[in-house]
């Protein structure tokens, strides 16, 4: 008699979720969903809205990544209006895209992940929290704290607020860098750089005791997507789209984000609302790929600042040209943070950075745009569609977390196969399937309401539906 | 609510500090946040508000050099049910376990500020009643009526800690 485990909701990610683990008739896992059953509804909700009250609205999606849909909705008008924005908006936008990769990282880092690195996954749950990374490093909690402080300051001193900044518009910025807070930033630059070396330190002491995580928390081959430089650099807001291999081929390069549909299909399945992007030459599903920290890494040739470019080596000194497992995405994301502190840095040094020449102004010369930027989960497309007034007509927002959805569900069908072996479930299987699926550190809510706490259930179900087994944790 | 003026010595640069969440996307969630924007509209010295999507980790930072806390939030009230104003404690209980997306509680937030920087504020939320979270930016009656009263509320949480401070 074959049997469904159900692990609802999956805790410490965006939203509301559900993991389906299918056994065999022996009792051997055979397959595993990872279900959305809350994300709906936003891109009907858009219809209709002005084209300049976009970047406002899209970025309202989320408080934890508003500003890559700020940013990617921008670059959207940008190409409705048809115009190139001035240098310095474009500089601006760059450093406020890293502040908010700095803020994302760090709260996946600090706050939602290292409890499992530092406790372990077999330790109590009511204790594998930031209250045990506080009880083990109180001192680097506080550091993690300071750090997503920066990134949000970075947010807050170009856009006027930490969260949902109306600041970026199609045709430019609003508003220049003041000369304070460039000051300001600037002064918090060496402490952003030490407190993630001493993070990188942490987790490369920690790797000889997680090897067998790193082996299956999503260790298997795909494809990967990203921006790239006109060389090959780290990109994370202009650029162009490129997909390599697990081998590290590259498969397809240099391609303007507006003629994503030829490379990217969607495909839906019954069980989520979570869409399934694929690459389109290689078919659903063998066209899997993963986007975000480890595909910007596998990607780039290198990236332009020299402590994370060394990082970048001793990362692929470890594990490789090309790294497969998706269990690293945590050490990725440190290199990048590293890169995004260095980066504003160089821009923050820039000569003309200070300029108030900042928005390029349009009518509608198109009636169809995309844009994209790199959100620290991935690559954020935004598609709009409209009248001649600027009214929006359709809208297809493709978002990092939907492009790991692929990916997400083999992670966790592997970590099933490695920990469970017949109907018992035992705690520490839970747990290291929702870091699994916490690897991706994907962000679903996207406009969903948690209210109140979410309690961990797992059901065991005979085919017939009935539950044969069940786990609670409140 | 009974006077207590029992703000501890620590405090602190900020009298009295509001923090609204929600989604200001999904109806009446956003509540916390139009009350913490009408906080924030009135101006008053030594008081800061916050409309935030939600809790984090960094507003322990602030919550740190705060004399008085005030989280406002949505619930989700059956018919006839009223505003709520209720103290809150540190508490590791509080903490999602092993923690829900970005979500935060207050209590744990405030044991967050407790642990990390040696004082919490006295704190309280203020539960607004709402009816309706579905997409629209449209409040319903019910939290029209609850935010309303939230404001002549806090105004008065407010003024109580000014005169605490006072008399300290």
């Amino acid at each position: 008699m074959s049997q469904q485990i159900v692990i609802d909701p999956v805790s410490r990610i965006e939203g509301h979720a559900k993991i389906s683990i299918l056994l065999d008739d022996q009792g051997k896992v055979q397959d595993a969903r990872f279900h959305v059953v809350e994300f709906r509804g936003f891109e009907k909700f858009c219809e209709g809205r002005p084209l300049g009250e976009m970047p406002s609205l899209t970025g309202r999606i989320c408080g934890i990544c508003p500003i890559s849909h700020l940013l990617a909705s921008a670059k959207a008008g940008d190409a409705i209006l048809a115009v190139k924005i001035p240098p310095t908006a474009d500089k601006l936008r760059r450093m406020m895209n890293l502040g908010q990769i700095v803020q994302s990282h760090a709260l996946s880092f600090f706050h939602l992940s290292s409890p499992d690195f530092l406790l372990g996954w077999d330790s109590n749950p009511a204790e594998r929290n930031v209250f045990g990374l506080m009880a083990r490093e109180p001192d680097l909690a506080r550091k993690g704290i300071r750090l997503r402080q920066f990134g949000q300051e970075v947010i807050r001193v170009l856009g006027g607020r930490k969260i949902h900044p109306a600041w970026a518009v199609p045709g430019g910025v609003r508003t220049p860098l003041p000369e304070e807070g460039r000051a300001e930033l600037l002064a918090w630059i060496p402490e952003a750089k030490s407190t993630t070396l001493e993070a990188l330190a942490l987790f490369k002491s920690l790797l000889p005791q997680m090897e067998r995580e790193a082996a299956v928390f999503g260790n298997f081959p795909s494809l990967y997507m990203g921006l790239v430089g006109p060389d090959g650099a780290w990109e994370h807001h202009s650029g162009k789209l490129r997909f390599v291999d697990s081998e590290g081929l590259i498969v397809a390069d240099q391609i303007d984000p507006a003629d994503y549909q030829t490379y990217i299909g969607e495909a839906v399945e019954a069980h989520t609302f979570l869409k399934f992007p694929y690459f389109r030459p290689m078919g659903y599903p063998d066209g899997m790929y993963r986007v975000g920290p480890l595909a910007r890494l596998n990607i780039c040739e290198y990236i332009g600042t020299p402590l994370a470019n060394d990082e970048l080596q001793e990362y692929r000194g470890r594990f490789g040209r090309t790294v497969n497992s998706s269990f690293l995405y945590h050490y990725a994301r440190l290199i990048e943070v590293l890169a995004a502190a260095e980066s504003v840095e160089q821009l923050l040094n820039d000569p003309d950075i200070l300029s108030e020449h900042l928005r390029a102004s349009a009518g509608i010369n198109q009636l169809e745009g995309v844009g994209v930027s790199e959100a620290p989960r991935g690559t954020l497309f935004h598609h709009y569609t409209v009248d001649k007034d600027g009214l929006i007509r359709k809208l297809n927002l493709l978002i990092a977390t939907g492009q790991n959805n692929l990916a997400m569900n083999r992670t966790v069908a592997q970590i099933a196969r490695a920990f469970i072996d017949g109907p018992e479930i035992p705690e520490g299987v839970l747990n290291r399937i929702e870091a699994g699926i916490r690897n991706y550190d994907p962000c679903l809510s996207c406009s969903t309401h948690a209210a109140g706490t979410m309690p961990l259930q797992v059901q065991l179900i005979a085919p017939d539906g009935t539950v044969v087994a069940e786990a609670r944790r409140d | 609510m009974r006077s207590t003026c029992a703000r501890p010595q620590a405090a602190t640069e900020i009298r009295c500090i509001v923090i609204g969440y929600g989604n200001d996307l999904r109806g009446d969630d956003a509540a916390g946040r139009r009350v913490a924007d009408a906080v924030e509209d009135w101006g008053l010295p030594g008081v800061d508000s916050l409309s935030v999507h939600q809790l984090t980790p960094e507003l322990a930072d602030l919550l740190a050099r705060a004399g008085q806390a005030i989280f406002v939030d949505a619930y989700p009230a059956a018919a006839g049910q009223a505003l709520q104003i209720v103290r809150l404690e540190p508490h590791t209980a509080y903490v999602p376990s092993p923690g829900v997306g970005h979500f935060g509680d207050p209590r744990a937030l405030l044991e967050l500020t407790a642990q990390l920087y040696g004082y919490a504020p006295p704190a309280r939320l203020v539960a607004v009643p709402a009816a309706n979270f579905d997409f629209t930016e449209e409040l319903s009656a019910v939290a029209e009526t609850g935010i309303a009263e939230a404001l002549e509320q806090i105004r008065g949480l407010i003024e109580e800690e000014i005169s605490c401070t006072k008399s300290a």
